[in-house]
């Protein structure tokens, strides 16, 4: 640090007379973390590097700087993932993640479990996480072995409930039973696509709003009446001021143009404007969505 | 997929053409995808800028403030980290 220091300071004399010449010369204004070693290495590789104290940064001048500056912070970045890649490696051998989901390939960890919900999350939260869509398997890097090792339990459980087996049993020891049965009624009342409004609360057409759902538009408000005691199983707080609202999904389009919410919506709401946290995942769901149509209608 | 090396970058712009404008740069400039960008009020009113612009600017009967302008309008944008030091050229574009 101190060797950095007094470059700085070696620099900030002719750096106030130079400016000026800074801001007109070609060139590149690079800053990187300060360490004694990468200073050196700059310094080796851009010997007519300046220090320029008023921007903080250092001027590499030249009309091709920006592309060997662009080289040499690609090769830095390279070289501090190849030593955290081996942390993350000797992490890994000396408290290893022992389970049949996971495996060890030549650049990280490869992971391999039935189709969760869950496990998508949890595998998201990890950093340079990435799915293999030609091999199906995800590939973590060793760099994140700590992420993946506090996320491994929640990985491993929600795998475990989703294998085939033990979906079927519980699926057996459901059958016949009131919850199945109740959970057959909530999914026909759902395909019906109709919500109810409180008839002095109506939402606005044709906008991306916030139900029970998730994120819908409502087409019509028809006027007929909810019935309060039959959709009680349904849907909170139904009076007979109640009537029928229509909704679709909305389309990705319709999603972008969306402005989020800055607040959250009041507790109880029947609908609401979305927060940039629920837009999120809904246009990237329907990001994903669009590029699968496209695909499979043989776009390139 | 690598959703976790992402970072949201937020600017406010006191009118809505500037905070379009913004958008189209993200878009056009640095092929970021429209759907990664949020425009929206950056205070809990309903706005259109803190400022006139557009037709109630150059309004016939001098500029009109009936408007709804009560705040800016803030862009925001989920980008790859790599993509940060690009998308801060983009005038008022900071991390946060």
């Amino acid at each position: 640090m101190e060797t950095v220091a007094q470059l700085g300071r070696c620099h900030s004399m002719s750096d106030e007379q130079t400016t000026e010449n800074l801001e007109a010369a070609p060139g590149e204004t690079v800053s990187f973390p300060f360490d004694r070693m990468t200073v050196e290495q700059f310094r080796t590789r851009f010997p007519r590097a300046r220090w320029s104290d008023t921007r903080k940064a250092w001027f590499v001048p030249g009309k091709t700087a920006a592309r060997r500056v662009g080289r040499w912070l690609a090769e830095l970045e390279a070289e501090a993932d190849a030593f955290a890649d081996a942390k993350g490696r000797d992490a890994f051998e000396f408290d290893p993640i022992e389970s049949c989901y996971l495996a060890l390939g030549k650049g990280g960890f490869l992971i391999r479990t039935p189709y969760s919900r869950t496990v998508i999350d949890e595998l998201r939260e990890i950093p340079y996480s990435r799915w293999d869509r030609d091999q199906k398997i995800w590939h973590v890097p060793y760099r994140s072995y700590q992420e993946l090792r506090s996320h491994w339990p929640a990985i491993e459980e929600a795998a475990r409930r989703n294998e085939p087996e033990e979906r079927r049993r519980r699926a057996e020891a459901r059958k016949g039973s009131e919850e199945e049965a109740k959970s057959k009624r909530r999914s026909a009342e759902r395909k019906r696509r109709r919500y109810p409004l409180a008839s002095d609360d109506l939402p606005p057409l044709d906008r991306v709003v916030g139900i029970q759902y998730g994120l819908v538009i409502f087409t019509e408000i028809t006027g007929e009446l909810v019935d309060p005691e039959a959709m009680a199983e349904f849907y909170r707080g139904v009076t007979e001021d109640h009537v029928w609202g229509l909704w679709r999904k909305p389309r990705l389009d319709e999603l972008v143009r969306t402005w989020p919410a800055k607040v959250a919506h009041a507790e109880g709401a029947e609908w609401w404007q979305p927060t940039i946290e629920e837009l999120r995942p809904i246009r990237r769901a329907a990001r994903r969505g669009e590029d699968r149509k496209l695909r499979n209608n043989g776009a390139p | 997929m690598a959703d976790d090396s992402t970072v949201t970058i937020r600017a406010s712009f006191s009118t809505r053409e500037a905070a379009d404008l913004a958008v189209e740069h993200l878009v056009q400039q640095q092929g970021v995808s429209r759907p990664d960008i949020f425009v929206q009020s950056a205070t809990a009113e309903n706005t259109s800028g803190s400022r006139a612009s557009g037709g109630d600017a150059s309004h016939a009967d001098g500029t009109r403030h009936d408007g709804a302008l009560d705040g800016d309008i803030e862009v925001s944008v989920d980008i790859a980290a790599d993509q940060i030091a690009a998308v801060q050229r983009i005038s008022g574009m900071s991390g946060r």
